[in-house]
């Protein structure tokens, strides 16, 4: 892609995005966060593109531009353009019921507290269900009953074909269709991509979409010979009010090979990455000559999918601003959400912090990558959404 | 498959590599006789250069990849190599250029006729689309009126009841019926397949048996299933508007059809029944056969009743066509009306038709983004579809599995044909639109 280039060559103010770098820095002088990373592409310009602080504190390694980062989360665009590109070839329908490509699932129950075994779905679970985590699954994060049956389950701690085969003994959270609830629906995509293509999900990844990009640095996991450019994951010592590793980048579990490549939120990527995925995205499917995807495939993904009354929901209460696309939340009202942007703009972000957006409206494409836990503790990204956007002056 | 153990087996049959077994063996099923048909259309396409009416074009100069165009053609063979369809012809045509255009597979297995891109196919429900057409040439002519009742042009009509389960005689309709409700399925006429009372008075009445003249007789004597305007619903209304045609333009319908549409199309390949002369190039239509676990062909275009006139000219389902001709329609309904200097309808008349012109609230499927124009169903919103497609997208298909759609946003219009009952048994169109629309790349 594109090197680095003017803000004003692509309607953007120099003197603007100056103010990015020393923002970001206050967070790195704070103690509050070890390193980050900010890029922003314009018309397929890059127009800033920073690195401050630290990628690993303890052994005096700088955040750089080629960090790897544990983005979690922001692997699920990548596991849902994998399906599209098998659904592109007619080999997987969005509106199939998810049984005809794992049997794992055929008997489905949803929980009912009045009913022990579950009862019948309304309807089948759909690929597109699991695209836009309407699928019923849930994460097991809660105490909610059918959470509680993840935890004694386990469902991820063993390969994919396990962690199928015990979803489907489980009741759904919810009836197919009637609420997004942010679940395991996409490591379930990363099996079906696997049991359609008969390729192993990591392998079909690495042909389909990083060889192709040139994404070489995004894996499930970090080779030995990038292990000095990997990260550390850091989270809060309350008793010590500082920073502390949670993830070691030489010893933790991203240093080989996982048994469940999590399409989920199972990669490690870079900026640099992770840009030429969202500028495919952007330029319609296509980069560089490679075309992952139709132009209308795309349109298709990152158009709102949910019924009007379904939004976004992590609290109580959905968030109506957004809609979710086919692996993306997708803006529908910039104003409602409270943090500027464009209706359209479709995004998503990782647990560790990590955030990327594309606004089709405005050409342009926001990257952020810090290594913390847990999320949204600092509005960090609400703060580089404005500071990118108040550099557009054209 | 609740216990922990179970999880473990399919580990370690992961682990041998089971999971990729179910796409291996896919593929290895070809029967002899289908590589003997293969060869043979291979073959047949060499000597006898399909009648194409237009040179393909280059995708790339309508802003799609031929490349991925490529993708169309095995996966199709794939569902004649697996013996799930005889044969299938696909066409995609964008800005008015044909690009994709293949045929895979027999026509007529048992015949040794293999698909061609000029093979004859009924074509069913996809004939109401060309009766709407006839019938808004005459509104065009001020000769029908789409609000008018239907009484005015079939007087038969006049004493119409609705069928209510409590007055065997049936109750007032409360408003007539129009033409517009015969356009879009909202007359209250069914088809009489189910087993509701109405649908077995539709049976026992046999009003398929004699000519249009009688099956309007006979209609005029059974409730409605459901009030005028109340409900979409599927039925014999466009026979009925065949017999409208008729009525009013004082000229048989199948002979209106050759004089006002298939002519000036050229549509050389289209009417009620197949002549002696291109029987060689009529598809049969299969079933399965559960027993054999094979096709079997349940219309044998040879002795078949196309091979002889209609006496019912059914204009809900009664055509015959091919992809040339059918692609022919719709690029003149996609150009506003008109196709090589011959205009059938004016170009507000074509935005009218393809406009949803149902009332909020009802739906010509069980998706609630299928609206219903005169003639089409008509797509309000594209994401809450089956599919990839685009708003405003006009469609219908045939019982014998095919499909045609026309996407004006796109400029596009694709066919999809093959001879096949049931309607519906192989997610054959979704998976054809999501190959069509992937190869859109400008």
């Amino acid at each position: 892609m594109a090197n680095a280039t003017t803000g004003e060559a692509v309607g953007m103010c120099a003197d603007r995005l100056r103010r990015i770098r020393p923002f970001m820095q206050e967070y790195v002088d704070r103690g509050q966060l070890a390193g980050i990373t900010t890029l922003i592409a314009r018309h397929g310009e890059v127009v800033h593109f920073e690195s401050v602080g630290m990628a690993r504190t303890e052994a005096d390694a700088p955040m750089r531009h080629d960090t790897i980062v544990r983005i979690y989360s922001m692997t699920k665009p990548i596991t849902s353009v994998a399906v599209m590109t098998l659904y592109e070839q007619g080999r997987v329908r969005l509106n199939a019921p998810v049984s005809e490509y794992i049997r794992e699932f055929a008997d489905l129950r949803v929980y009912d507290e009045t009913d022990a075994g579950g009862i019948e779905p309304d309807r089948p679970m759909t690929v597109r269900d699991l695209l836009t985590h309407t699928s019923g699954l849930s994460y097991g994060w809660s105490d909610a009953p059918v959470d509680k049956m993840y935890q004694e389950a386990e469902p991820r701690g063993g390969t994919l074909a396990e962690m199928v085969c015990k979803l489907g003994a489980i009741p759904l959270m919810h009836q197919p269709g009637a609420v997004w609830e942010y679940s395991l629906a996409t490591d379930v995509l990363g099996y079906l991509v696997q049991a359609v293509s008969g390729v192993a999900f990591d392998e079909y990844l690495r042909r389909e979409i990083f060889e192709p990009l040139g994404m070489v640095d995004t894996a499930f996991h970090v080779p030995a010979e990038k292990l000095d450019r990997f990260a550390a994951n850091y989270g809060w010592d309350n008793d010590a009010g500082a920073l502390k590793v949670i993830d070691d980048p030489t010893s933790g579990k991203f240093t080989r090979a996982p048994a469940l490549p999590s399409g989920g939120g199972g990669l490690v990527s870079t900026a640099a990455d992770y840009l030429r995925f969202a500028q495919m995205m952007l330029n319609g499917g296509e980069l560089d000559g490679a075309r992952l995807l139709g132009r209308k495939t795309v349109e298709y993904m990152t158009r709102d999918h949910l019924p009007p009354e379904l939004g976004v929901r992590f609290g109580p209460n959905a968030d109506l601003s957004r809609g979710v696309g086919l692996g993306f939340a997708v803006a529908r009202n910039a104003a409602a959400s409270g943090v500027i942007g464009s209706d359209g703009a479709y995004a998503w972000g990782g647990a560790a912090n990590t955030a990327f957006w594309i606004d089709p409206a405005e050409d342009l494409v926001g990257v952020l990558l810090t290594q913390f836990m847990p999320i949204d503790e600092y509005p960090l990204v609400a703060e580089f959404r404005a500071l990118t956007y108040q550099a557009l002056v054209d | 498959m609740t216990d922990a153990e179970t999880c473990d087996a399919v580990a370690s049959a992961e682990n041998a590599g089971v999971f990729g077994e179910r796409m291996r063996w896919r593929r290895r099923g070809l029967l002899a006789w289908l590589s003997l048909a293969v060869a043979l259309t291979t073959v047949f396409s060499a000597l006898t250069p399909p009648a194409t009416a237009t040179e393909l074009a280059s995708a790339e100069t309508v802003g799609m990849s031929s490349e991925r165009l490529g993708r169309i053609e095995p996966f199709m063979q794939e569902y004649v190599d697996a013996g799930k369809l005889a044969g299938i012809t696909a066409l995609i045509a964008r800005h008015g250029q044909v690009v994709h255009f293949e045929s895979v597979g027999m026509a007529h297995a048992e015949g040794e006729l293999p698909m061609r891109p000029d093979t004859i196919v009924r074509i069913y429900s996809m004939t109401k689309p060309i009766t709407s057409v006839a019938v808004m040439i005459l509104y065009e002519q001020g000769r029908v009126r789409l609000d008018a009742p239907v009484s005015e042009y079939i007087p038969e009509f006049a004493d119409l009841r609705v069928y209510d389960e409590d007055e065997p005689a049936g109750v007032e309709p409360e408003r007539a019926m129009t033409v517009r409700d015969l356009l879009r399925h909202t007359s209250g006429l069914s088809y009489g397949w189910s087993g509701s009372p109405v649908d077995k008075l539709l049976q026992q009445a046999n009003v398929w048996s004699g000519t249009l003249e009688d099956m309007v007789g006979k209609l005029a004597e059974i409730p409605l299933m459901v009030q005028p305007g109340s409900t979409w619903h599927y039925g014999l209304s466009t026979d009925v508007l065949g017999y409208l045609v008729q009525a009013v333009s004082g000229v048989p319908f199948d002979e209106y059809l050759s004089r006002e549409i298939f002519g000036p199309l050229g549509m050389v390949d289209t009417g009620f029944h197949v002549p002696a002369e291109k029987l060689d190039r009529f598809a049969a239509t299969y079933g399965w056969d559960d027993d054999t676990a094979a096709l079997t062909v349940i219309d044998d275009p040879k002795t078949g009743r196309y091979a002889s006139e209609a006496t019912l000219l059914s204009g809900g389902g009664g055509l015959v066509s091919t992809a040339a001709d059918y692609l022919r329609f719709s690029q003149m309904l996609l150009n506003g009306g008109e196709l090589d200097g011959v205009r059938l309808l004016g170009r507000k008349t074509v935005d009218l038709m393809t406009r949803d012109h149902l009332p909020a609230g009802l739906s010509a499927s069980s998706d609630p983004g299928t609206g219903f124009g005169l003639g089409f169903s008509v797509a309000r919103d594209a994401a809450g579809s089956d599919d990839i497609r685009s708003e405003g997208t006009y469609e219908w298909a045939g019982i014998a599995n095919t499909y045609f759609w026309v996407d004006p946003e796109e400029d596009l219009i694709a066919l999809l044909l093959t001879q096949f009952m049931p309607f519906g048994k192989y997610p054959v169109v979704a998976e054809f639109r999501a190959l069509t629309y992937q190869a859109l790349v400008d």
